[in-house]
């Protein structure tokens, strides 16, 4: 019952990848072998390393950010019968990136909304073409995700056995001790998917910014999928599979390990 | 008694608030979409090309119209093309991601095989890896396949998705062994139990990934821009014509039209999707 879904990994992935690695390490037109040397001048690239270090902060900036805010909105909200506030939260995921762009546009851009809010401190900024753009990024980005992860959070709420926590009021537990020592230690072990899906989402924030900004955007929210899209654009083939052995290495180690936590934690 | 009262209007207010974070975009779309061009310049010409002061927030419009979505509707060929495409495109990506995803699903939550852990592995580090990683194998298959420049370009690669497989796998493992057992003590065949117990018990899994990869497909940006050169076959998530003082109407018309779907569906289903993705999350 795996065939079609391993003859399709097979054919898109698992096959073209050893092209890919064989690419990366031979030249384009003479086809002799040459080592480490497209690595070497992909590392090397002004460019490739703009786009990593924009990556990496803005993974390490929201998704720790995300994962701590919809923790407390899970927390708010479960105390809540009817679950509108969750089906609230969900609804971004349902609005296409696509029909936001005006509206960004207006609310972001120089003239626009929260420029008119804050012009008395800062005197006109274009929140998409200047260093804004990265605030911008994440604040879509927490925008899109909070409802998944809030109904995330609030499946693992619901499996705290209210029988300790009782047990806890009773011996005298207040509030937060009964958070920090029943809930939270319950709830820890299902971070481990969640970060897993908000890193997933988290390369998807890629939309919003193509359709804000274009090819090139402000230096601040230059992403690794940027410098990809060039790369294809302008058929830079060696330095575009140097890029996706060294880009798809370091994530398959992180997922790897994330899904072992997961692994050992829920099953 | 009014302490209370106080709570609950504090409750009412916060809820309010985060609906008009949440929402508030599809009603500003939807409210701009209604107006006349000049009204429309006045509130935010400021933020297009050659326009002067500042944008305005619009609560309501002088006077309703649908000149824009008339002029959308009646003169703009291109968009009913992309839209078809978006529809076709979603719908064979989710129909083959059903054909390819339930057994391999079913297998690896139901199968005892060593070697299933190590390949489950590497389907979540595809999971997770971003498009413009994957895309550059992909690229490589279907340009040998001559399928660049189709739909299928897009359909393909996204069948074999493996999220779905995630999702549905944590479902499946959720069946009773105990109740295959049974079935198979009875002298079930193995392709019984599976179409006859294990697809109807899964139906939610099912019917969350139906949900979520519409949401996800019908937002596709990365793959047609990749993949498909000739935007005869563009869908509509990237439909934005250039936006000037002329049409910027008829652009939040289409804008509004674009989420039409997707809202519909999450208003139909946001249950069966919330239960999908509160499994996705539980202990399986």
């Amino acid at each position: 019952m795996l065939l079609p879904s391993m003859a399709g990994a097979a054919a898109f992935h698992v096959i073209p990848m050893c092209y890919v690695l064989k690419r990366s390490v031979t030249d384009d037109s003479t086809g002799k072998l040459v080592g480490l040397d497209h690595y070497r001048e992909v590392i090397d690239n002004a460019a490739f390393r703009l786009a990593v270090q924009n990556t990496v902060r803005f993974l390490g900036l929201c998704v720790p950010l995300l994962f701590a805010l919809s923790l407390i909105g899970a927390l708010l909200l479960s105390k809540e019968k009817r679950n509108l506030g969750k089906t609230v939260a969900l609804m971004p995921m349902a609005i296409p990136a696509a029909s936001m762009v005006l509206i960004w546009k207006v609310l972001f851009r120089r003239y626009g909304l929260l420029d008119r809010l804050f012009c008395g401190f800062t005197g006109g900024i274009d929140y998409i073409s200047s260093e804004g753009a990265f605030g911008v990024l994440i604040s879509t980005y927490i925008w899109r995700n909070v409802g998944y992860d809030i109904v995330l959070w609030a499946a693992a709420l619901s499996s705290v056995d209210q029988s300790i926590d009782e047990a806890a009021q009773i011996d005298g537990a207040g509030k937060l001790q009964r958070f920090v020592w029943v809930t939270l230690p319950h709830i820890l072990p299902y971070g481990s998917v969640i970060l897993l899906l908000s890193l997933l989402n988290a390369f998807k924030a890629f939309r919003e910014v193509y359709l804000m900004a274009g090819e090139y955007p402000n230096q601040s929210i230059y992403l690794l999928q940027h410098i990809f899209n060039n790369w294809l654009l302008n058929f830079r083939f060696s330095d575009l599979c140097a890029g996706a052995v060294l880009v798809i290495s370091v994530v398959g180690i992180l997922s790897v390990l994330l899904h072992k936590l997961l692994e050992r934690d829920l099953c | 008694m009014i302490k209370s009262g106080i709570k609950n209007i504090g409750k009412c207010v916060s809820l309010l608030l985060l609906a008009v974070i949440m929402a508030g975009p599809v009603i500003l779309v939807l409210i701009c979409s209604l107006m006349k061009r000049d009204e429309l310049l006045l509130s935010f010409g400021a933020v297009l090309p050659d326009g002067a002061g500042y944008a305005g927030i619009p609560l309501l419009p002088y006077y309703l119209t649908f000149e824009n979505y008339k002029k959308l509707l009646l003169q703009e060929m291109e968009f009913y093309i992309m839209f078809w495409n978006s529809v076709f495109q979603a719908a064979g990506i989710i129909l083959g991601q059903m054909i390819v995803g339930i057994p391999a699903a079913w297998a690896f939550a139901k199968w005892d095989a060593c070697w299933k852990n190590f390949l489950f592995r590497i389907y979540i580090v595809w999971m997770v890896a971003p498009f413009q990683v994957l895309m550059v194998p992909e690229y490589l298959t279907l340009q040998r396949w001559g399928l660049i420049d189709t739909p299928y370009a897009i359909i393909l690669p996204a069948v074999f998705a493996t999220l779905p497989i995630f999702i549905l796998t944590r479902f499946f493992r959720a069946v009773p062994d105990e109740i295959l057992e049974a079935a198979r003590l009875d002298g079930a065949s193995e392709f019984f139990i599976f179409t006859k117990i294990g697809i109807p018990l899964g139906e939610g899994g099912i019917g969350a990934v139906v949900i979520l990869s519409f949401l996800e497909y019908w937002n596709t940006i990365e793959a047609p821009l990749a993949f498909l050169h000739d935007r005869s076959f563009w869908p509509v998530s990237l439909y934005l014509p250039n936006i000037s003082q002329q049409n910027a109407g008829v652009a939040l018309a289409a804008s509004f039209l674009i989420l039409i779907p997707t809202t519909l569906l999450f208003f139909a289903g946001h249950d069966v999707m919330e239960a999908g993705i509160a499994n996705t999350g539980l202990k399986g």
